[in-house]
Protein backbone atom coordinates (compact mmCIF):
# COMPACT_ATOMS: atom_id res chain seq x y z
CA UNK A 1 0.00 0.00 0.00
CA UNK A 2 1.14 3.49 -0.63
CA UNK A 3 2.02 6.41 1.55
CA UNK A 4 -1.04 7.93 0.52
CA UNK A 5 -3.28 5.49 0.75
CA UNK A 6 -1.79 4.96 4.48
CA UNK A 7 -2.78 8.63 5.16
CA UNK A 8 -5.92 7.93 4.30
CA UNK A 9 -6.82 5.41 6.66
CA UNK A 10 -4.96 7.13 9.30
CA UNK A 11 -6.20 9.19 12.17
CA UNK A 12 -4.60 11.83 11.97
CA UNK A 13 -4.79 13.59 9.62
CA UNK A 14 -7.88 12.18 8.94
CA UNK A 15 -9.33 12.86 5.43
CA UNK A 16 -12.88 11.29 5.43
CA UNK A 17 -12.08 7.95 3.41
CA UNK A 18 -14.65 6.96 2.03
CA UNK A 19 -15.41 10.79 0.69
CA UNK A 20 -12.29 12.44 -0.43
CA UNK A 21 -12.21 10.52 -3.83
CA UNK A 22 -13.36 13.28 -6.46
CA UNK A 23 -14.87 10.44 -9.14
CA UNK A 24 -16.76 8.81 -6.96
CA UNK A 25 -18.47 11.94 -5.06
CA UNK A 26 -19.48 13.57 -8.07
CA UNK A 27 -21.71 10.35 -9.20
CA UNK A 28 -23.09 10.55 -5.60
CA UNK A 29 -24.08 14.28 -5.70
CA UNK A 30 -25.31 13.85 -9.01
CA UNK A 31 -27.39 11.26 -7.87
CA UNK A 32 -28.71 13.69 -4.62
CA UNK A 33 -29.59 16.39 -7.87
CA UNK A 34 -31.46 14.41 -9.75
CA UNK A 35 -33.37 12.90 -6.35
CA UNK A 36 -34.05 16.54 -5.45
CA UNK A 37 -35.05 18.25 -9.44
CA UNK A 38 -37.45 14.72 -9.13
CA UNK A 39 -39.19 15.99 -6.03
CA UNK A 40 -39.69 19.30 -7.02
CA UNK A 41 -41.02 18.29 -10.46
CA UNK A 42 -43.30 16.14 -8.83
CA UNK A 43 -44.37 18.97 -6.54
CA UNK A 44 -45.08 20.85 -9.43
CA UNK A 45 -46.73 18.34 -10.70
CA UNK A 46 -49.15 17.85 -7.86
CA UNK A 47 -49.57 21.66 -7.32
CA UNK A 48 -50.86 21.32 -11.41
CA UNK A 49 -53.45 18.44 -10.35
CA UNK A 50 -55.15 20.36 -7.63
CA UNK A 51 -55.06 23.43 -10.07
CA UNK A 52 -56.87 21.23 -12.64
CA UNK A 53 -59.58 19.74 -10.19
CA UNK A 54 -60.37 23.47 -9.71
CA UNK A 55 -60.62 24.18 -13.27
CA UNK A 56 -57.93 26.33 -13.38
CA UNK A 57 -56.34 24.69 -16.39
CA UNK A 58 -53.51 27.94 -17.54
CA UNK A 59 -52.32 27.49 -13.87
CA UNK A 60 -51.75 23.72 -13.99
CA UNK A 61 -50.38 24.02 -17.11
CA UNK A 62 -47.88 26.08 -16.25
CA UNK A 63 -47.03 23.78 -12.99
CA UNK A 64 -46.58 21.18 -15.76
CA UNK A 65 -44.33 23.25 -17.53
CA UNK A 66 -42.43 24.44 -14.49
CA UNK A 67 -42.09 20.92 -13.35
CA UNK A 68 -40.94 19.45 -16.69
CA UNK A 69 -38.08 21.94 -16.30
CA UNK A 70 -36.87 20.12 -13.37
CA UNK A 71 -37.01 16.74 -14.92
CA UNK A 72 -37.93 16.71 -18.22
CA UNK A 73 -38.12 12.99 -18.61
CA UNK A 74 -41.27 13.15 -16.31
CA UNK A 75 -43.80 10.91 -18.30
CA UNK A 76 -46.53 11.78 -16.22
CA UNK A 77 -46.13 15.45 -17.29
CA UNK A 78 -45.57 15.35 -20.28
CA UNK A 79 -48.62 13.09 -20.86
CA UNK A 80 -50.70 16.07 -18.71
CA UNK A 81 -49.06 18.82 -21.11
CA UNK A 82 -49.78 16.48 -23.80
CA UNK A 83 -53.66 16.11 -22.58
CA UNK A 84 -53.88 19.55 -22.54
CA UNK A 85 -53.26 20.62 -26.08
CA UNK A 86 -55.32 17.23 -27.14
CA UNK A 87 -58.13 19.08 -25.45
CA UNK A 88 -57.08 22.90 -25.33
CA UNK A 89 -57.41 23.32 -21.99
CA UNK A 90 -55.17 26.03 -20.60
CA UNK A 91 -53.25 26.53 -23.29
CA UNK A 92 -54.89 29.14 -26.25
CA UNK A 93 -55.94 26.68 -28.47
CA UNK A 94 -55.93 23.03 -29.41
CA UNK A 95 -52.68 21.82 -30.84
CA UNK A 96 -52.86 18.33 -32.27
CA UNK A 97 -48.90 19.39 -32.96
CA UNK A 98 -48.47 19.90 -29.98
CA UNK A 99 -50.25 17.21 -28.22
CA UNK A 100 -48.11 14.67 -30.82
CA UNK A 101 -44.87 16.09 -29.56
CA UNK A 102 -45.70 15.36 -25.65
CA UNK A 103 -47.41 12.74 -25.87
CA UNK A 104 -45.08 11.08 -28.43
CA UNK A 105 -42.39 11.62 -25.45
CA UNK A 106 -44.40 10.28 -23.09
CA UNK A 107 -45.38 7.27 -24.58
CA UNK A 108 -41.61 6.11 -26.16
CA UNK A 109 -40.94 5.92 -22.40
CA UNK A 110 -43.94 3.27 -22.05
CA UNK A 111 -46.80 5.81 -20.33
CA UNK A 112 -49.74 3.64 -21.55
CA UNK A 113 -52.80 6.43 -21.68
CA UNK A 114 -49.92 8.42 -23.88
CA UNK A 115 -49.60 5.18 -25.71
CA UNK A 116 -53.34 4.88 -26.02
CA UNK A 117 -54.27 8.66 -27.01
CA UNK A 118 -51.43 8.49 -29.89
CA UNK A 119 -53.22 5.82 -31.44
CA UNK A 120 -56.24 7.17 -31.19
CA UNK A 121 -54.78 10.51 -32.71
CA UNK A 122 -53.31 7.68 -36.21
CA UNK A 123 -56.46 6.36 -36.33
CA UNK A 124 -58.84 8.98 -36.18
CA UNK A 125 -56.03 11.56 -38.49
CA UNK A 126 -56.31 14.46 -35.38
CA UNK A 127 -53.32 15.89 -36.61
CA UNK A 128 -51.52 13.26 -38.65
CA UNK A 129 -51.75 11.38 -41.58
CA UNK A 130 -54.08 8.24 -40.92
CA UNK A 131 -51.43 5.62 -40.47
CA UNK A 132 -53.86 2.10 -39.55
CA UNK A 133 -50.24 0.16 -38.70
CA UNK A 134 -49.11 3.39 -36.18
CA UNK A 135 -52.32 3.33 -34.62
CA UNK A 136 -52.50 -0.42 -33.62
CA UNK A 137 -48.48 -0.50 -32.69
CA UNK A 138 -49.58 2.07 -29.84
CA UNK A 139 -53.06 0.45 -29.00
CA UNK A 140 -51.25 -2.52 -28.82
CA UNK A 141 -48.11 -1.50 -26.31
CA UNK A 142 -50.68 0.22 -23.93
CA UNK A 143 -52.94 -2.79 -23.88
CA UNK A 144 -50.32 -4.92 -23.49
CA UNK A 145 -49.47 -2.77 -20.40
CA UNK A 146 -53.22 -3.55 -19.28
CA UNK A 147 -55.00 -0.15 -20.63
CA UNK A 148 -58.47 -1.27 -20.74
CA UNK A 149 -59.31 1.35 -22.94
CA UNK A 150 -56.78 0.49 -25.50
CA UNK A 151 -57.48 -3.24 -24.92
CA UNK A 152 -60.69 -2.17 -26.12
CA UNK A 153 -59.73 -0.30 -29.09
CA UNK A 154 -57.33 -2.78 -30.18
CA UNK A 155 -60.01 -5.40 -30.32
CA UNK A 156 -62.14 -3.26 -32.78
CA UNK A 157 -58.67 -2.64 -35.12
CA UNK A 158 -59.04 -6.61 -35.10
CA UNK A 159 -62.52 -6.96 -35.39
CA UNK A 160 -62.93 -4.31 -38.19
CA UNK A 161 -59.66 -6.11 -39.90
CA UNK A 162 -58.01 -2.05 -39.41
CA UNK A 163 -54.18 -1.98 -39.66
CA UNK A 164 -54.27 -5.65 -39.23
CA UNK A 165 -55.71 -8.48 -40.83
CA UNK A 166 -59.17 -9.45 -39.52
CA UNK A 167 -59.22 -11.47 -36.75
CA UNK A 168 -62.52 -12.14 -34.93
CA UNK A 169 -60.52 -14.63 -32.14
CA UNK A 170 -57.78 -11.80 -31.44
CA UNK A 171 -60.44 -9.40 -31.55
CA UNK A 172 -62.61 -11.78 -28.49
CA UNK A 173 -59.59 -12.10 -26.66
CA UNK A 174 -59.01 -8.12 -26.46
CA UNK A 175 -62.39 -7.64 -25.19
CA UNK A 176 -62.50 -9.80 -22.78
CA UNK A 177 -59.32 -8.73 -21.55
CA UNK A 178 -60.89 -5.07 -21.42
CA UNK A 179 -64.24 -6.06 -19.93
CA UNK A 180 -62.22 -7.94 -17.34
CA UNK A 181 -60.24 -4.69 -16.50
CA UNK A 182 -63.56 -3.06 -16.33
CA UNK A 183 -64.31 -1.26 -19.70
CA UNK A 184 -68.03 -0.53 -20.56
CA UNK A 185 -67.61 -0.89 -24.60
CA UNK A 186 -65.65 -3.87 -24.82
CA UNK A 187 -68.39 -5.30 -22.17
CA UNK A 188 -71.39 -4.37 -24.32
CA UNK A 189 -69.42 -5.49 -27.76
CA UNK A 190 -68.80 -9.26 -25.73
CA UNK A 191 -72.70 -9.03 -24.91
CA UNK A 192 -73.33 -8.61 -28.31
CA UNK A 193 -71.14 -10.96 -29.64
CA UNK A 194 -72.71 -13.64 -27.47
CA UNK A 195 -76.19 -12.39 -28.25
CA UNK A 196 -76.14 -12.23 -32.07
CA UNK A 197 -73.52 -15.22 -32.11
CA UNK A 198 -71.00 -13.01 -34.03
CA UNK A 199 -67.18 -14.73 -33.44
CA UNK A 200 -68.44 -17.33 -30.54
CA UNK A 201 -71.44 -19.53 -30.48
CA UNK A 202 -74.64 -17.67 -29.40
CA UNK A 203 -75.08 -17.54 -25.61
CA UNK A 204 -77.76 -15.60 -24.28
CA UNK A 205 -76.69 -15.85 -20.49
CA UNK A 206 -73.49 -14.83 -21.42
CA UNK A 207 -74.48 -12.07 -23.27
CA UNK A 208 -76.72 -10.83 -20.47
CA UNK A 209 -74.13 -11.23 -18.03
CA UNK A 210 -72.27 -8.62 -20.25
CA UNK A 211 -74.87 -6.15 -20.86
CA UNK A 212 -75.29 -6.10 -17.18
CA UNK A 213 -71.91 -5.35 -16.25
CA UNK A 214 -71.15 -2.60 -18.73
CA UNK A 215 -75.22 -1.29 -17.87
CA UNK A 216 -73.99 -0.82 -14.45
CA UNK A 217 -71.31 1.08 -15.48
CA UNK A 218 -74.01 3.33 -17.32
CA UNK A 219 -73.41 2.44 -20.95
CA UNK A 220 -76.91 3.21 -22.64
CA UNK A 221 -76.89 0.66 -25.30
CA UNK A 222 -75.20 -1.77 -22.88
CA UNK A 223 -78.67 -0.86 -20.42
CA UNK A 224 -81.17 -0.57 -23.56
CA UNK A 225 -80.24 -4.23 -24.72
CA UNK A 226 -80.24 -5.57 -21.19
CA UNK A 227 -84.03 -3.96 -21.28
CA UNK A 228 -84.83 -5.99 -24.62
CA UNK A 229 -83.41 -9.12 -22.93
CA UNK A 230 -85.84 -8.70 -20.33
CA UNK A 231 -88.21 -7.72 -22.66
CA UNK A 232 -88.44 -10.75 -24.63
CA UNK A 233 -86.72 -13.17 -21.93
CA UNK A 234 -83.93 -13.98 -23.51
CA UNK A 235 -81.26 -15.38 -21.21
CA UNK A 236 -83.07 -14.15 -18.34
CA UNK A 237 -86.45 -14.93 -16.84
CA UNK A 238 -89.41 -12.58 -19.02
CA UNK A 239 -89.72 -9.59 -16.92
CA UNK A 240 -91.82 -6.04 -18.17
CA UNK A 241 -90.69 -4.40 -14.94
CA UNK A 242 -86.94 -5.07 -15.19
CA UNK A 243 -87.03 -4.08 -19.14
CA UNK A 244 -88.80 -0.80 -18.32
CA UNK A 245 -86.42 0.59 -15.38
CA UNK A 246 -83.69 -0.52 -18.14
CA UNK A 247 -85.05 0.91 -21.14
CA UNK A 248 -85.38 4.51 -18.85
CA UNK A 249 -82.00 4.55 -17.72
CA UNK A 250 -80.50 4.26 -21.34
CA UNK A 251 -83.43 6.77 -22.86
CA UNK A 252 -82.90 9.31 -19.78
CA UNK A 253 -79.31 9.11 -21.08
CA UNK A 254 -80.60 10.21 -24.68
CA UNK A 255 -80.49 6.74 -26.32
CA UNK A 256 -83.76 6.94 -28.95
CA UNK A 257 -84.53 3.38 -29.69
CA UNK A 258 -84.70 3.02 -25.54
CA UNK A 259 -87.08 6.05 -25.56
CA UNK A 260 -89.20 4.29 -28.40
CA UNK A 261 -89.44 0.81 -26.37
CA UNK A 262 -90.38 2.85 -23.41
CA UNK A 263 -92.87 4.56 -25.31
CA UNK A 264 -94.36 1.41 -26.10
CA UNK A 265 -94.40 -0.07 -22.90
CA UNK A 266 -96.35 2.83 -21.62
CA UNK A 267 -98.59 2.47 -24.67
CA UNK A 268 -99.67 -1.10 -24.17
CA UNK A 269 -99.18 -1.11 -20.09
CA UNK A 270 -96.43 -2.82 -20.47
CA UNK A 271 -94.29 -3.07 -17.01
CA UNK A 272 -95.43 -0.13 -16.20
CA UNK A 273 -99.61 1.19 -15.97
CA UNK A 274 -100.50 2.34 -19.08
CA UNK A 275 -100.40 5.92 -19.85
CA UNK A 276 -101.00 7.42 -23.22
CA UNK A 277 -99.88 10.66 -22.08
CA UNK A 278 -96.45 9.04 -20.61
CA UNK A 279 -95.98 7.26 -24.24
CA UNK A 280 -96.69 10.24 -26.67
CA UNK A 281 -94.12 12.13 -23.99
CA UNK A 282 -91.27 9.16 -25.16
CA UNK A 283 -92.17 9.00 -28.77
CA UNK A 284 -91.70 12.75 -29.15
CA UNK A 285 -88.27 12.13 -27.16
CA UNK A 286 -87.44 8.93 -29.64
CA UNK A 287 -88.54 10.84 -32.84
CA UNK A 288 -86.40 14.14 -31.68
CA UNK A 289 -83.13 11.94 -30.94
CA UNK A 290 -83.57 11.30 -34.94
CA UNK A 291 -84.80 7.37 -34.51
CA UNK A 292 -87.23 5.35 -36.78
CA UNK A 293 -89.99 3.55 -34.42
CA UNK A 294 -88.78 0.10 -35.43
CA UNK A 295 -84.99 0.43 -34.88
CA UNK A 296 -84.53 -2.81 -32.87
CA UNK A 297 -81.60 -4.53 -32.76
CA UNK B 1 7.04 8.39 69.51
CA UNK B 2 6.89 6.06 66.87
CA UNK B 3 4.93 8.13 64.10
CA UNK B 4 4.57 6.84 60.62
CA UNK B 5 5.87 9.31 57.84
CA UNK B 6 3.14 9.96 55.25
CA UNK B 7 4.53 11.84 52.44
CA UNK B 8 2.25 14.30 51.87
CA UNK B 9 2.28 15.47 48.11
CA UNK B 10 3.52 18.43 46.92
CA UNK B 11 1.18 20.68 45.49
CA UNK B 12 2.70 20.28 41.90
CA UNK B 13 2.66 16.46 42.74
CA UNK B 14 -1.43 16.75 43.35
CA UNK B 15 -1.63 18.86 40.11
CA UNK B 16 -0.46 15.52 38.10
CA UNK B 17 -2.19 12.97 39.83
CA UNK B 18 -5.38 15.62 38.94
CA UNK B 19 -4.35 16.27 35.58
CA UNK B 20 -3.16 12.02 34.77
CA UNK B 21 -6.98 10.99 36.11
CA UNK B 22 -8.01 13.72 33.78
CA UNK B 23 -6.52 12.43 30.86
CA UNK B 24 -7.46 8.89 31.59
CA UNK B 25 -10.93 10.09 31.30
CA UNK B 26 -10.54 11.98 27.92
CA UNK B 27 -8.34 8.64 26.59
CA UNK B 28 -11.32 6.50 27.03
CA UNK B 29 -13.84 9.06 25.26
CA UNK B 30 -11.25 9.71 22.81
CA UNK B 31 -11.14 5.97 22.31
CA UNK B 32 -15.19 5.56 21.89
CA UNK B 33 -15.14 8.37 19.78
CA UNK B 34 -12.75 7.32 17.20
CA UNK B 35 -14.36 4.70 17.05
CA UNK B 36 -18.00 5.57 16.48
CA UNK B 37 -15.72 7.59 13.60
CA UNK B 38 -14.18 4.55 12.24
CA UNK B 39 -17.76 2.98 12.17
CA UNK B 40 -19.44 5.82 10.38
CA UNK B 41 -16.86 6.24 7.65
CA UNK B 42 -17.03 2.25 6.89
CA UNK B 43 -21.14 3.08 6.76
CA UNK B 44 -20.80 5.55 4.45
CA UNK B 45 -18.32 3.36 2.04
CA UNK B 46 -20.09 0.55 2.29
CA UNK B 47 -22.92 2.45 1.37
CA UNK B 48 -21.40 4.89 -1.40
CA UNK B 49 -20.00 1.08 -2.63
CA UNK B 50 -23.51 0.21 -3.15
CA UNK B 51 -24.38 3.10 -4.50
CA UNK B 52 -21.77 2.94 -7.19
CA UNK B 53 -22.83 -0.59 -8.07
CA UNK B 54 -25.98 0.29 -8.58
CA UNK B 55 -26.67 3.55 -10.00
CA UNK B 56 -22.94 4.84 -10.67
CA UNK B 57 -22.57 2.17 -13.31
CA UNK B 58 -26.03 3.81 -14.68
CA UNK B 59 -24.80 6.81 -14.63
CA UNK B 60 -21.41 5.66 -16.36
CA UNK B 61 -23.52 4.12 -19.39
CA UNK B 62 -25.72 7.24 -19.33
CA UNK B 63 -22.74 9.81 -19.72
CA UNK B 64 -21.40 7.17 -22.94
CA UNK B 65 -24.60 6.89 -24.70
CA UNK B 66 -24.41 10.88 -24.31
CA UNK B 67 -20.70 11.26 -25.54
CA UNK B 68 -21.70 8.68 -28.25
CA UNK B 69 -24.67 11.33 -29.34
CA UNK B 70 -21.70 13.71 -29.23
CA UNK B 71 -19.59 11.90 -31.39
CA UNK B 72 -22.08 11.60 -33.88
CA UNK B 73 -23.33 15.41 -34.10
CA UNK B 74 -19.56 16.45 -34.24
CA UNK B 75 -19.33 14.27 -36.96
CA UNK B 76 -21.88 15.75 -38.65
CA UNK B 77 -21.38 19.04 -37.51
CA UNK B 78 -17.93 19.12 -38.04
CA UNK B 79 -17.49 22.46 -35.92
CA UNK B 80 -14.80 23.18 -33.68
CA UNK B 81 -16.87 23.36 -30.88
CA UNK B 82 -19.30 20.07 -31.48
CA UNK B 83 -15.97 18.51 -31.68
CA UNK B 84 -14.85 19.78 -28.05
CA UNK B 85 -17.88 18.81 -26.77
CA UNK B 86 -17.71 15.68 -27.74
CA UNK B 87 -14.23 15.39 -26.57
CA UNK B 88 -15.80 16.54 -23.46
CA UNK B 89 -18.28 14.51 -23.17
CA UNK B 90 -15.88 10.99 -23.91
CA UNK B 91 -13.81 12.29 -20.88
CA UNK B 92 -16.47 13.15 -18.62
CA UNK B 93 -17.67 9.46 -19.73
CA UNK B 94 -14.41 7.95 -18.67
CA UNK B 95 -14.38 9.67 -15.76
CA UNK B 96 -17.38 8.54 -14.43
CA UNK B 97 -16.86 5.29 -15.41
CA UNK B 98 -13.79 4.99 -13.41
CA UNK B 99 -15.71 6.28 -10.31
CA UNK B 100 -18.00 3.64 -10.56
CA UNK B 101 -15.81 0.71 -11.39
CA UNK B 102 -12.67 2.08 -8.88
CA UNK B 103 -11.95 1.05 -5.33
CA UNK B 104 -14.71 2.98 -3.21
CA UNK B 105 -17.49 0.77 -5.41
CA UNK B 106 -16.25 -2.88 -3.81
CA UNK B 107 -16.64 -1.75 -0.22
CA UNK B 108 -19.23 -4.00 1.30
CA UNK B 109 -21.09 -3.93 4.37
CA UNK B 110 -19.23 -4.08 7.62
CA UNK B 111 -20.46 -5.36 11.16
CA UNK B 112 -18.17 -5.51 13.46
CA UNK B 113 -18.12 -7.98 16.25
CA UNK B 114 -17.67 -6.95 19.78
CA UNK B 115 -13.76 -8.10 20.02
CA UNK B 116 -13.12 -6.13 17.25
CA UNK B 117 -14.57 -3.05 18.74
CA UNK B 118 -13.25 -3.91 22.18
CA UNK B 119 -9.74 -3.98 20.67
CA UNK B 120 -9.85 -1.25 18.74
CA UNK B 121 -10.72 0.58 21.51
CA UNK B 122 -7.54 -1.02 23.54
CA UNK B 123 -5.51 0.48 20.97
CA UNK B 124 -7.13 3.69 20.36
CA UNK B 125 -6.77 4.47 23.96
CA UNK B 126 -3.06 3.69 24.25
CA UNK B 127 -1.40 4.43 20.93
CA UNK B 128 -3.33 7.24 19.66
CA UNK B 129 -1.25 10.01 18.07
CA UNK B 130 -1.88 12.87 19.98
CA UNK B 131 -0.76 11.18 23.11
CA UNK B 132 2.93 11.52 21.55
CA UNK B 133 5.94 13.49 23.37
CA UNK B 134 7.64 14.15 20.28
CA UNK B 135 8.14 14.23 16.20
CA UNK B 136 9.94 10.76 16.47
CA UNK B 137 7.05 8.92 19.18
CA UNK B 138 4.06 10.52 16.79
CA UNK B 139 5.57 8.70 13.99
CA UNK B 140 5.69 5.70 15.25
CA UNK B 141 2.37 6.28 17.00
CA UNK B 142 0.10 7.50 13.55
CA UNK B 143 1.87 4.46 11.86
CA UNK B 144 0.28 1.64 14.36
CA UNK B 145 -2.66 3.52 14.35
CA UNK B 146 -2.86 3.27 10.16
CA UNK B 147 -2.43 -0.31 10.70
CA UNK B 148 -4.60 -0.32 13.02
CA UNK B 149 -7.20 1.49 11.00
CA UNK B 150 -6.92 -0.46 7.98
CA UNK B 151 -7.13 -4.17 10.62
CA UNK B 152 -10.28 -2.56 11.94
CA UNK B 153 -11.80 -2.57 8.16
CA UNK B 154 -11.11 -5.60 7.48
CA UNK B 155 -12.15 -7.08 10.85
CA UNK B 156 -8.92 -8.07 11.07
CA UNK B 157 -8.55 -9.55 15.24
CA UNK B 158 -5.15 -11.26 15.13
CA UNK B 159 -3.69 -8.01 13.54
CA UNK B 160 -4.88 -5.20 16.31
CA UNK B 161 -3.73 -7.75 18.58
CA UNK B 162 -0.39 -7.86 17.25
CA UNK B 163 -0.53 -3.67 17.43
CA UNK B 164 -1.39 -3.65 21.05
CA UNK B 165 1.46 -6.25 21.44
CA UNK B 166 3.86 -3.83 19.40
CA UNK B 167 3.00 -1.37 21.42
CA UNK B 168 3.70 -2.75 24.59
CA UNK B 169 6.66 -4.02 23.99
CA UNK B 170 8.56 -1.32 22.59
CA UNK B 171 10.27 1.19 24.77
CA UNK B 172 8.97 3.67 26.51
CA UNK B 173 10.11 7.37 24.53
CA UNK B 174 12.29 9.13 27.16
CA UNK B 175 10.22 11.48 29.59
CA UNK B 176 10.68 14.48 31.42
CA UNK B 177 12.37 13.72 34.53
CA UNK B 178 10.60 15.46 37.89
CA UNK B 179 6.76 16.38 38.06
CA UNK B 180 7.30 19.69 36.97
CA UNK B 181 8.25 18.61 33.51
CA UNK B 182 5.95 15.43 33.65
CA UNK B 183 2.87 17.70 34.62
CA UNK B 184 3.84 19.64 31.43
CA UNK B 185 3.57 17.06 29.42
CA UNK B 186 0.41 15.76 30.64
CA UNK B 187 -1.08 18.86 30.40
CA UNK B 188 -0.11 19.06 26.61
CA UNK B 189 -1.60 15.33 26.02
CA UNK B 190 -4.74 16.73 27.48
CA UNK B 191 -4.83 19.74 24.92
CA UNK B 192 -4.02 17.72 22.18
CA UNK B 193 -6.59 15.04 23.19
CA UNK B 194 -8.95 17.95 23.22
CA UNK B 195 -8.30 19.06 20.14
CA UNK B 196 -8.79 15.68 18.44
CA UNK B 197 -11.53 15.49 19.96
CA UNK B 198 -13.07 19.03 18.68
CA UNK B 199 -11.90 17.45 15.12
CA UNK B 200 -14.10 14.21 16.22
CA UNK B 201 -16.80 16.22 16.28
CA UNK B 202 -16.04 18.48 12.96
CA UNK B 203 -15.66 15.45 10.98
CA UNK B 204 -18.96 13.75 12.11
CA UNK B 205 -20.75 16.84 11.28
CA UNK B 206 -19.23 16.82 7.84
CA UNK B 207 -19.92 13.27 7.20
CA UNK B 208 -23.36 13.58 8.22
CA UNK B 209 -23.66 16.74 5.86
CA UNK B 210 -22.04 14.73 2.96
CA UNK B 211 -24.44 13.78 0.12
CA UNK B 212 -23.80 10.13 0.59
CA UNK B 213 -25.03 10.64 4.29
CA UNK B 214 -28.10 12.28 3.53
CA UNK B 215 -28.89 9.77 0.38
CA UNK B 216 -28.29 7.41 3.22
CA UNK B 217 -31.46 8.95 5.46
CA UNK B 218 -33.17 9.27 2.72
CA UNK B 219 -32.68 5.58 1.70
CA UNK B 220 -33.54 4.53 5.30
CA UNK B 221 -36.99 7.01 5.14
CA UNK B 222 -38.11 5.36 2.14
CA UNK B 223 -37.45 2.27 2.95
CA UNK B 224 -39.67 2.72 6.11
CA UNK B 225 -42.35 3.26 3.66
CA UNK B 226 -41.94 -0.36 2.41
CA UNK B 227 -40.09 1.73 -0.91
CA UNK B 228 -36.65 1.14 -2.21
CA UNK B 229 -35.03 4.16 -3.12
CA UNK B 230 -32.08 3.13 -4.84
CA UNK B 231 -34.03 0.47 -7.04
CA UNK B 232 -36.26 3.76 -7.96
CA UNK B 233 -33.30 5.88 -8.95
CA UNK B 234 -31.99 3.07 -10.99
CA UNK B 235 -35.49 2.66 -12.70
CA UNK B 236 -35.13 5.99 -13.51
CA UNK B 237 -31.78 6.04 -14.86
CA UNK B 238 -32.66 3.06 -16.90
CA UNK B 239 -34.99 4.91 -18.60
CA UNK B 240 -33.12 7.82 -19.59
CA UNK B 241 -30.25 5.55 -20.56
CA UNK B 242 -33.11 3.97 -22.54
CA UNK B 243 -34.00 7.45 -24.27
CA UNK B 244 -30.56 8.45 -24.79
CA UNK B 245 -29.89 5.46 -26.77
CA UNK B 246 -32.93 5.79 -29.05
CA UNK B 247 -31.65 9.00 -29.33
CA UNK B 248 -28.61 8.12 -30.39
CA UNK B 249 -30.05 4.58 -33.08
CA UNK B 250 -32.08 7.42 -34.84
CA UNK B 251 -28.82 9.62 -35.39
CA UNK B 252 -27.24 7.20 -36.14
CA UNK B 253 -29.79 6.23 -38.33
CA UNK B 254 -30.12 9.34 -40.19
CA UNK B 255 -26.30 9.63 -41.03
CA UNK B 256 -26.59 5.85 -42.52
CA UNK B 257 -29.30 7.33 -45.15
CA UNK B 258 -28.28 11.15 -46.05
Amino acid sequence: MSNEDEKATGLVPSPSSALSRVGSTSLVQRGMQDLIARAEAEQWCEQGRIFQRQEQYVEAVECFRRGLQFDPNHEYLQFLIGSAYYQGNGVPELDYTQARFWLSKAAEQGHAASQAILGIMYEWSFGVQQDYAQALEWYRKAAEQGHAGAGYLLGCCYWEGRGVLQNHEQALAWFRKAAELGNASAQFNLGVMYGFGRGVPRDDAEAVSWYRKAAELGNASAQFNLGFMYHFGQGVPQDDAEAVSWYRKAAEQGHAGAANNLAVCYEKGLGVPQDHSQAAEWYRKAAEQGDEASNLP
Amino acid sequence: MNAEIIRRLSPEEEELAKKRNELALLQTELAERELELANLRADLSAFEGLYLRNLGVLYAELDDWNARIAQLVAEEAGTVEARSAAAEARTRAEESYSAAHGEAARAIEFIPSAELKKLYRDVAKRVHPDLATDGADRAERERLMAEANRAYQQGDVDALRRILEEYESSPESVQGTGVAADLVRVIRQIKQLQKRLVQIELEITSLGASDIAKLKVKAEDVSNQGRNLLAEMAQDLRRRIDHERRRFESLSAKERTP
